[in-house]
């Protein structure tokens, strides 16, 4: 690498383990010679967190409620220094297998005055996140809606018999209701009648 | 007789005190020397960080950058970027394709000049860590031929790039 720091560095662990529902540390640091604005979010940016997701809910194009949660989010940084980001998971119960994500640490020239024209770039660096678990992951491959969670076991044979008592009881009660109509009808009509 | 208990004495003695100094190594067993060497990734613009390039024109090394990581796995790099926009007026980001050119150790280019489009996702995969220097990068940028009737102004977006470590 070049003894002299390029304007614009970012530099952060490429990879890092996270135990489930654990907490670590790592820094993130400022390789350039100029101020960056640092912002970081959580992304998939390689094979295994696109197919592999540490999140709730995942399609190979979205992905919500992640397992990942970090923190500072935003900071600046001068040419050399560090910050320490805290990083935390918590995994669902009955997880198996590998999980993923990236925390992407996106930079930006501090700068004073209007911006200029054209076309402007900003670089991150994507730090891979591995949550090792026991078992095999299942792959993300659909794409489109969200699906339902299943039931829990133990409500479905529930529901089986209280929708069908539900139903019977509306049909008895709208039955009743239609007879004492009919019936107070006949008792007026006759009352005119005679 | 004296003489003999004295010696056994110091025999003793002397066992005793090379017992409780004697290194590990005196012993034959490996002493092991850890050194633990953390897996990094450092992205680098060696170009400046905006550049404009006219239609129908390249912009040449508009953008260079460098991917220095000893990940066993190497990395991967995305771009994106939105519709490049005037005022109120947009035109799509595909509207600029680029030209990448990658160097190896002897700084010969070795990449094929394939024009890829604004909207490629991951344009490298590499699974390898980088050279000692860092891998380099450079770009030429081409604006498209725009129709006659396009709204003047000038048309600008955001490209982000992203390296993220292989896993």
């Amino acid at each position: 690498m070049s003894s002299t720091p390029e304007p614009y560095s970012i530099t952060a662990p490429a990879v890092m383990v996270l135990q489930p529902d654990a907490a670590g540390t790592f820094k993130v640091v400022n390789s350039g010679s100029k101020p960056i604005q640092v912002t970081g979010s959580l992304g998939r940016y390689n094979d295994k967190s696109l197919h592999y997701p540490a999140a709730s809910h995942a399609t190979l194009t979205t992905f919500s409620q992640p397992w990942v949660t970090f923190t500072p989010h935003q900071f600046r940084l001068q040419p050399g220094q560090s910050v320490t980001v805290r990083i935390s998971d918590h995994v669902p119960a009955g997880t198996q297998g590998h999980h993923y994500l990236n925390v992407a640490w996106l930079i930006k020239p501090v700068t004073t005055g209007p911006t200029t024209a054209g076309t402007h770039l900003q670089g991150a660096v994507a730090t891979s996140i591995d949550i090792p678990m026991p078992g095999h992951a299942v792959a993300v491959t659909s794409h489109g809606q969200p699906q339902p969670p299943p039931l829990p076991p133990g409500q479905f044979p529930v529901l089986l018999v209280l929708i069908p008592a539900l139903l019977l009881v509306l049909a008895v009660a709208t039955a009743a209701a239609l007879a004492a109509r009919r019936a107070r009808n006949r008792h007026l009509q006759r009352a005119r009648t005679s | 007789m004296k003489g003999i208990k004295l010696l056994a004495a110091a025999a003793v003695a002397a066992a005793a005190i090379g017992a409780s100094t004697a290194p590990a190594w005196a012993d034959g067993g490996p002493v092991t020397a850890t050194v633990a060497v953390p897996s990094t990734l450092t992205f680098s613009f060696t170009s400046a960080t905006s550049f404009t390039v006219a239609p129908g024109a390249t912009s040449t090394g508009a953008v260079a950058f460098t991917i220095v990581t000893n990940n066993p796995a190497g990395y991967d790099v995305f771009q994106s970027a939105p519709d490049l926009t005037a005022g109120a007026n947009s035109l799509p980001a595909t509207d600029l394709s680029f030209v990448l050119h990658y160097h190896n150790s002897n700084g010969t280019d070795v990449t094929p000049a394939a024009q890829l489009t604004n909207t490629q996702a991951r344009f490298i995969h590499q699974v390898t860590p980088s050279m000692g220097g860092g891998d380099t990068y450079a770009q030429d940028w081409t604006a498209a031929t725009l129709p006659g009737n396009t709204p003047g102004g000038n048309y600008s977006t955001v490209i982000t790039y992203i390296a993220a470590g292989n896993s």
